[in-house]
């Protein structure tokens, strides 16, 4: 059993049990990055706080919290009585000012590291699935090319680059790899779409497209160069956005109640 | 050595374990049969002014349950999956049920409204489209499963029909380590340095320890990707249904019975 249009793989990563260490940003992140590359979309109603508290190993008072910041940056809402719950509401403003916290909370030499790790990762996917697929693994990556070339707006587009990605790694034939592959989604792949336009997909795809030839021609050296350079394309993007954020942030100053 | 003994028979012991091999996974395409026979019972037995549903189902436990039991070595999780709209209650379903880590047969629970985030299209999946589209059985993967198993798995599937309308589909997984769970003893035991490759040329399972699995057998050539046909096959890909994956001359491969599987001696 797999699916084709949808990551159940990526959904159960949501809605795991979180690190021990600071709980509640734990899930605050975990849920933005998910509302963030489409995992949880727009008025899809979250399971109940229980179910969420058990699933990401936190107590129920830990879960209202991270729910309350949620709220507060307007990422969920909440609605009383019959056909109520908490629901996903994804307005870009909101999400976009969650992102860009987290950028800046990630460090240069962080930014660094994350590249370093899921350079080998998706590298070496792109290398062994080229020497690996066959013709139902092409057809599927093709099928997700085409979804990422006909998606016309952002949160598509998110959404079908991430299926891309995953199909490169599941046609590795490597489990672990394409766990790893669902993990650097979870942990940063919303925010390698902050503030990207028409201009950075359209490069996307053809870098896609371009890894998509390699692997399909069976040749895994320039698979893997094409998969490293599109992630150093995302990367490099993310450290100008970075310098911008934190350039914006001198002239606004700190956010109330933070240090300078 | 002259052309004429280069190319050999295969090794009697090559032959027989290739036909147990066979008779392993024919047995759970028997077993698959025998559900899509309840199924067709069942779908018989609605009463006039009612139509085949979801509840009917419930009707297929025992068989599923079956299988699970008597197939527990090799046979993660099997069930029935419906064709789109036979259902009067749901256009997509499946009564899937897989062992858990108690033993206990848990019900899989897959996104089946085509209107929800979650929905699972599987009928584009080979184990089911192949199978619509051939009405014969299908050995589909080795493939990278990511609902929640996390693991790589064959799924094998039969059809299930009646009066030439396809009702859906009979099927099972095989997680790879459990076929090489019953294949590689086999290959030890006859002193065998073999591989066992599925219709692509893919390693399934090997006593040979400089090839893994997952790999094919024979390394890619660089091929034109415009030269790719129609169905996505590649020029020079000389594998197919049916047809034993291309192979180095002189290395002899032996078809695991009527089965998309091939064991190639080293």
């Amino acid at each position: 059993m797999r699916p084709s249009d949808t990551w159940d793989g990526a959904r159960a990563a949501v809605f795991a049990p979180v690190a021990r260490v600071d709980r509640v940003a734990s899930v605050v992140t975990r849920l933005t990055e998910a509302i963030a590359l489409g995992v949880l979309q727009d008025g899809e109603r979250l399971p109940s706080e229980s179910d969420l508290a058990a699933q990401f190993g936190v107590s129920t008072v830990s879960l209202r919290e991270a729910l309350m910041a949620l709220r507060q940056q307007g990422l969920v809402e909440t609605r009383r009585g019959r056909g109520g719950g908490t629901f996903v509401r994804g307005p870009d403003e909101a999400l976009d000012t969650r992102l860009a916290d987290r950028v800046l909370a990630l460090s240069m030499d962080a930014l660094r590291d994350l590249h370093d790790h899921y350079g080998a990762i998706r590298g070496t996917a792109a290398r062994l699935a080229a020497e690996r697929a066959g013709p139902a693994d092409l057809r599927r990556l093709q099928d997700a090319l085409t979804a990422f070339e006909a998606a016309t707006e952002p949160a598509s587009a998110r959404r079908a680059d991430r299926f891309f990605h995953l199909e490169v790694a599941a046609a590795s034939q490597s489990v672990r790899l394409t766990r790893a592959e669902v993990g650097f989604q979870a942990e940063v792949g919303g925010l390698l779409w902050l503030r990207a336009g028409e201009t950075d997909r359209r490069a996307a795809a053809r870098d896609h497209a371009a890894t998509l030839r390699a692997i399909a021609r069976g040749d895994g050296p320039r698979a893997r160069r094409r998969a490293e350079q599109h992630l150093a394309t995302a990367i490099t993007r993310l450290r100008h956005l970075r310098l911008l954020l934190l350039a914006e942030r001198q002239v606004d100053g700190p956010p109330p109640g933070t240090r300078p | 050595m002259t052309a004429a003994t280069a190319r050999q028979e295969p090794a009697a012991s090559v032959t027989a374990v290739a036909t147990d091999i066979g008779r392993i996974v024919e047995e759970v395409l028997g077993d698959l049969s025998d559900v899509a026979d309840r199924v067709v019972a069942v779908y018989g037995d609605v009463d006039a002014g009612e139509r085949f549903a979801t509840r009917h189902l419930a009707a297929l436990r025992p068989a599923i349950d079956a299988l699970l039991d008597r197939r527990a070595s090799l046979v993660s999780g099997a069930g029935f999956i419906a064709a789109p709209d036979v259902l009067d209650d749901a256009p997509y379903y499946l009564e899937w049920w897989h062992v858990g880590p108690q033993g206990r047969a848990i019900p899989l629970r897959l996104g089946t409204d085509p209107t929800a985030p979650d929905f699972y299209d599987y009928t584009r999946r080979p184990w089911f489209a192949e199978v619509e589209r051939t009405r014969q059985p299908k050995l589909d993967g080795p493939y990278v499963d990511l609902l929640g198993a996390n693991v790589y798995t064959l799924t094998a599937t039969v059809p299930v029909a009646v009066g030439g309308v396809l009702l859906g589909v009979a099927g099972a997984d095989l997680y790879l380590e459990r076929l090489e769970g019953a294949v590689l003893p086999r290959l030890l035991a006859a002193d065998l340095t073999a591989t066992l490759v599925n219709e692509v040329g893919r390693v399934l399972v090997t006593s040979d320890p400089d090839r893994g699995s997952g790999s094919l057998l024979v390394p890619r050539t660089a091929v034109d990707a415009d030269a790719t046909t129609g169905d996505g096959r590649m020029a020079g890909d000389g594998a197919g249904p049916g047809r034993p994956p291309d192979l180095p001359p002189g290395l002899g491969a032996v078809r695991c019975g009527g089965l998309p599987l091939w064991l190639v001696a080293a």
